[in-house]
């Protein structure tokens, strides 16, 4: 029965990872809708969903594609457009409609039952480094000792008993230049001096910086494990991937173990985990990224990622 | 009321460029659409000729698409490798 049965992919059209997955899946003759649940708010996508009485159910019409939301095999959630109110509505109506929107479609795809990587509301808990933090000492993986807080007495004490620190945002938001360049808070070491009044006005996460030999990204996906080993000048690698440099390595069982303990406690099917190698050869987690990219390190090493993530989609 | 913005919080003065450089202006597709047979994007420079975009080089599709109107939320400039929009649905 799931033979026919399509995979919904939730993505913008401008997304190159969806576009591999797409592709392999198309290789493989299993069924394909792709919708990005913004395109409600620009008429490209018409959705009906009933609930209660006696014909729940509904659909979602793409430009191109109907899908019938109770018979779908499975959900790749990877990268939807923003919900942004129409240029042609007033703002209080264009927020008005941007709502209607996204609570809608959030609650009508979340009630899609099928395989998901990753299940939209899975994924957001997941997403809160708070919490990231606190799960990943739990399954057991080596955490850095970090301080989130508004208070500058407080960084101040722990840049002293903890340095040297680094700094990263909780989140980041689309921040340009004047030129309209992007602009990035990259995590990156912090001299206590450099510490003022100014923590206060936003909540700051610190963390001891980990004395690494270099970095590991490792993907899970469903039941595999890709480790790449990523070696760069830089605090943070994706600074400059011009300079950066890739080898697959073994992942460690135990390392193996507690990644799969974290995706379980989230109810998560893939998850890319960054790691630092210390020089004891240890690894310490740094965070979980439940959207991370991947497909560039398929390129670089080979790793078969693609065939892995359409595996769990294809539900072979 | 007009607020004068001049609270900046510490972590933001932070910020920074990125080291790689953008790509030549007259390579950048401007529309992406989705092909109805395939479901993949196909992307088109400005005289509206399909352009091979290619796999994403890096951990992001960069800054292959810098002029898109409608980039889906990297589509400008170099972007995190791991934006997402997921965050979009946190209830207020």
């Amino acid at each position: 029965m799931n033979r026919d049965r399509p995979v919904l992919v939730l993505t913008c059209a401008d997304d190159p990872t969806s576009d591999v997955v797409i592709d392999e899946l198309n290789s493989r003759g299993v069924p394909v809708v792709r919708c990005d649940p913004a395109d409600v708010l620009v008429g490209g996508l018409e959705v009906s969903a009933r609930f209660g009485g006696d014909t729940p159910g509904g659909y979602l019409q793409t430009e191109s594609r109907t899908i019938d939301l109770a018979a779908i095999r499975s959900v790749y959630y990877r990268r939807p457009s923003s919900y942004v109110a129409p240029a042609t509505m007033a703002a209080q109506d264009g927020q008005f409609t941007k709502e209607q929107a996204k609570h809608g479609m959030g609650g009508i795809l979340a009630n899609i039952r099928g395989r998901w990587v990753n299940h939209l509301w899975r994924a957001i808990e997941a997403e809160f480094k708070p919490t990231q933090l606190a799960v990943a000492s739990e399954v057991g993986f080596s955490v850095p000792a970090t301080l989130i807080t508004n208070s500058p007495d407080e960084a101040r004490l722990f840049a002293k008993e903890h340095g040297p620190i680094i700094y990263k945002p909780l989140q980041n938001t689309n921040l340009t230049k004047p030129d309209g360049n992007a602009l990035m808070v990259w995590a990156d070491e912090v001299q206590p001096d450099e510490l003022d009044e100014s923590v206060s006005l936003a909540l700051h996460l610190f963390q001891t910086r980990v004395d690494k030999v270099a970095d590991v990204r490792t993907t899970v996906i469903g039941d595999q494990v890709f480790s790449v080993r990523v070696q760069s000048p830089h605090l943070d690698w994706r600074r400059d991937y011009d300079q950066v440099t890739y080898a697959v390595i073994d992942t460690p069982p135990h390392v193996v173990e507690a990644c799969h303990r974290y995706l379980g406690r989230f109810g998560l099917l893939f998850g890319a985990f960054d790691f630092g190698i210390a020089h004891d050869g240890s690894w310490i987690w740094y965070e979980c990224n439940t959207g991370g990219q991947w497909h560039w390190l398929e390129l670089e090493t080979g790793l078969p990622m693609t065939a892995a993530l359409a595996d769990l989609l294809e539900i072979r | 009321m007009t607020t004068t913005a001049t609270a900046r919080p510490w972590g933001v003065r932070r910020a920074s460029g990125y080291a790689q450089s953008l790509p030549e202006g007259d390579l950048l597709p401007t529309t992406v659409t989705v092909d109805p047979e395939t479901q993949l994007a196909i992307y088109r420079d400005p005289t509206g000729q399909p352009i091979q975009a290619g796999p994403p080089k890096h951990g992001t599709s960069r800054a292959q698409f810098k002029s898109l109107p409608t980039g889906g939320g990297d589509g400008s400039r170099p972007s995190p490798p791991d934006d997402t929009k997921i965050v979009e649905y946190v209830p207020d």
